[in-house]
């Protein structure tokens, strides 16, 4: 073996340095770009960014953006034992105070940041490199435009909105694709080359408009109406996929269900009048016929669900899911156990403050080519 | 083998520089390098391990044992890794991310290069070069432009006072 020099290590292979760096924060990684040339190289390159991803996804850090209704920005914030800190009080947000969040996807955050005179403009932000792009869409806005009105400072952010968005990787191109559904139109943006491509139902196919896509698996997900919709990126297709045959069953009214992310698998569930009950998909983009496993009742006795009150599975801590009700309201639920326990939000400003999260994912990852698009 | 006859079977391991070590074969084969061999045959003398130094070696058997007496809880295994690695120094850890890579330790391998990242988390691009050895092959223009774009980064780094 070859004496090394004192506090010196320069035999370790590249191979182990890079799983070394693939458990390094997003914002170390950048600093570590100064390091070398061949560092520089490592820390950008997509195969390596996506499973720096895998490995975030895998090892949580329990922190989230929080964002208002009401207030520009966001807050990052830290699930500790029964509480949500507040871990930095202003993250560099590009957005003025008409922007909507409309969807998450690889730590990406897209927003709709139109105002009375540009409607179409949205942006697509990853807070941890802080890098963001700018983009237009140039179908009518008749059809695209995203609010019927500027008063949306209510629960479900997007409601109002005529289309519903989604974004999601297409790992045959690596291209992130940004998709907007109204009721006649799928328009797809690919960021990659700063192009749009547009796809006309002719008749109005999808009701129910303004749902936030659920990126899994490569693909997005939406309730459109009463329909499961997909988006496959590799075909740039909308397919309607089969719900739980339980929800056919219990009747289940389309206004109380919607999709989440847990565990990186599609989550499906069902606010009823007395219980709500939670089912995930199988792994995987292929066929519409689909495996749902119900993996919990939540009975609306055991605790403090009011009826009908809107609320969001969030992500498992541990074994217990953690859900957001309305009005910066939060409980985990334990399906083993079926326990209920509420906490509270840091910071006391919360009672008419209607706050959502999303995850903050430690991720590098953004579109890889773009041209910039003109105002 | 062990459980034909009831006994636990020792294997003795030699590190690069002479030393020997006796270790229940249950333990060891958390290498998947060392179980091979046993499965092969290969293990019935002393196994020499020629990428690891004694030290090392005596590290990681304290890890084999430690963890393998832990019945199947991920838990508590986790808390046994983070408190066997929570005193080691860089040069150990770097020690030992190459001696579970050798052995083909994965959930070694896993909890050392974990805390190697932990502790380069707020450290100076220098710290970096110095303690993995990097020579510095930007210009100077070239490095102020890597800094430059990323500049935020550098805030509340440690102060490089380790030399």
């Amino acid at each position: 073996m070859v004496k090394k020099q004192k506090g010196s290590i320069s035999n370790i292979p590249p191979e182990i340095i890079e799983i070394i760096l693939s458990k390094l924060s997003v914002k170390s990684l950048l600093r570590f770009k100064s390091v070398s040339k061949s560092w520089n190289t490592t820390i950008s390159d997509p195969v390596f960014i996506r499973k720096h991803l895998r490995n975030s996804n895998t090892s949580p850090n329990n922190l989230f953006l929080k964002y208002t209704t009401t207030k520009p920005g966001f807050t990052l914030v830290r699930l500790k034992d029964r509480k949500l800190e507040t871990e930095e009080a202003v993250i560099d947000s590009p957005y003025n105070c008409n922007a909507v969040v409309l969807c998450e996807c690889d730590g990406m955050v897209l927003s709709w940041c139109g105002s009375s005179t540009v409607y179409s403009k949205y942006v697509l932000w990853n807070p941890l490199t802080r890098s963001r792009i700018d983009f237009h869409c140039p179908y009518g806005y008749d059809q695209l435009e995203p609010f019927e009105s500027h008063k949306f400072a209510i629960w479900h952010l997007s409601s109002r909105a005529k289309v519903s968005a989604g974004i999601c990787y297409d790992a045959v191109t690596d291209d992130y694709k940004v998709v907007l559904v109204s009721r006649t139109k799928c328009v797809v943006y690919s960021c990659r080359d700063s192009s749009w491509k547009v796809n006309k139902f002719g008749m109005r196919k999808y009701h129910g408009a303004g749902r936030s896509g659920v990126s899994v698996d490569g693909a997005i997900y939406w309730f459109l109406g009463r329909n499961l919709v997909k988006f496959d990126p590799r075909n740039d297709e909308l397919e309607t996929l089969k719900k739980p045959k339980e929800l056919y069953n219990i009747g289940a009214n389309g206004r109380f269900y919607d999709l989440a992310c847990l565990n990186c698998k599609l989550c499906l569930y069902w606010n009823g009048e007395t219980s709500i009950r939670l089912w995930t998909k199988e792994k995987g983009i292929i066929g519409n016929n689909p495996n749902w496993e119900e993996f919990a009742i939540i009975e609306k006795n055991v605790g403090c669900f009011p009826t009908r009150r809107l609320l969001e599975p969030l992500c498992f801590v541990g074994n217990k899911i953690l859900i957001g009700l309305s009005c910066s309201r939060f409980v985990y639920y334990s399906p083993s156990e079926k326990t209920i326990e509420e906490f509270e939000v840091d910071g006391g400003d919360v009672q008419e403050d209607c706050s959502r999260l999303l995850p903050y994912r430690n991720s590098l990852c953004f579109p890889a080519k773009t041209r910039p698009v003109s105002e | 083998m062990a459980a034909e006859t009831g006994t636990p079977t020792t294997l003795t391991l030699k590190s690069n520089d002479d030393e020997l070590f006796s270790v229940a074969e249950s333990a060891a084969i958390l290498s998947v390098t060392i179980r091979n061999m046993v499965e092969d045959g290969c293990a019935g003398g002393v196994i020499p391990l020629d990428n690891v130094d004694g030290k090392t070696l005596a590290s990681v058997i304290t890890y084999m044992n430690g963890i393998s007496a832990i019945p199947a809880d991920e838990e508590k295994k986790k808390s046994y890794r983070d408190k066997f690695l929570s005193d080691k120094d860089f040069e150990t850890l770097a020690d030992m991310v190459l001696a579970a890579n050798y052995l083909n330790m994965s959930c070694l391998m896993d909890a050392v290069s974990a805390k190697i990242a932990q502790v380069m988390e707020k450290k100076s691009v220098g710290w970096v070069r110095r303690k993995f050895g990097i020579e510095n092959d930007y210009t100077p223009e070239e490095e102020a432009a890597v800094k430059e774009e990323h500049k935020w980064t550098f805030e509340g780094v440690e102060t490089d006072d380790d030399n």
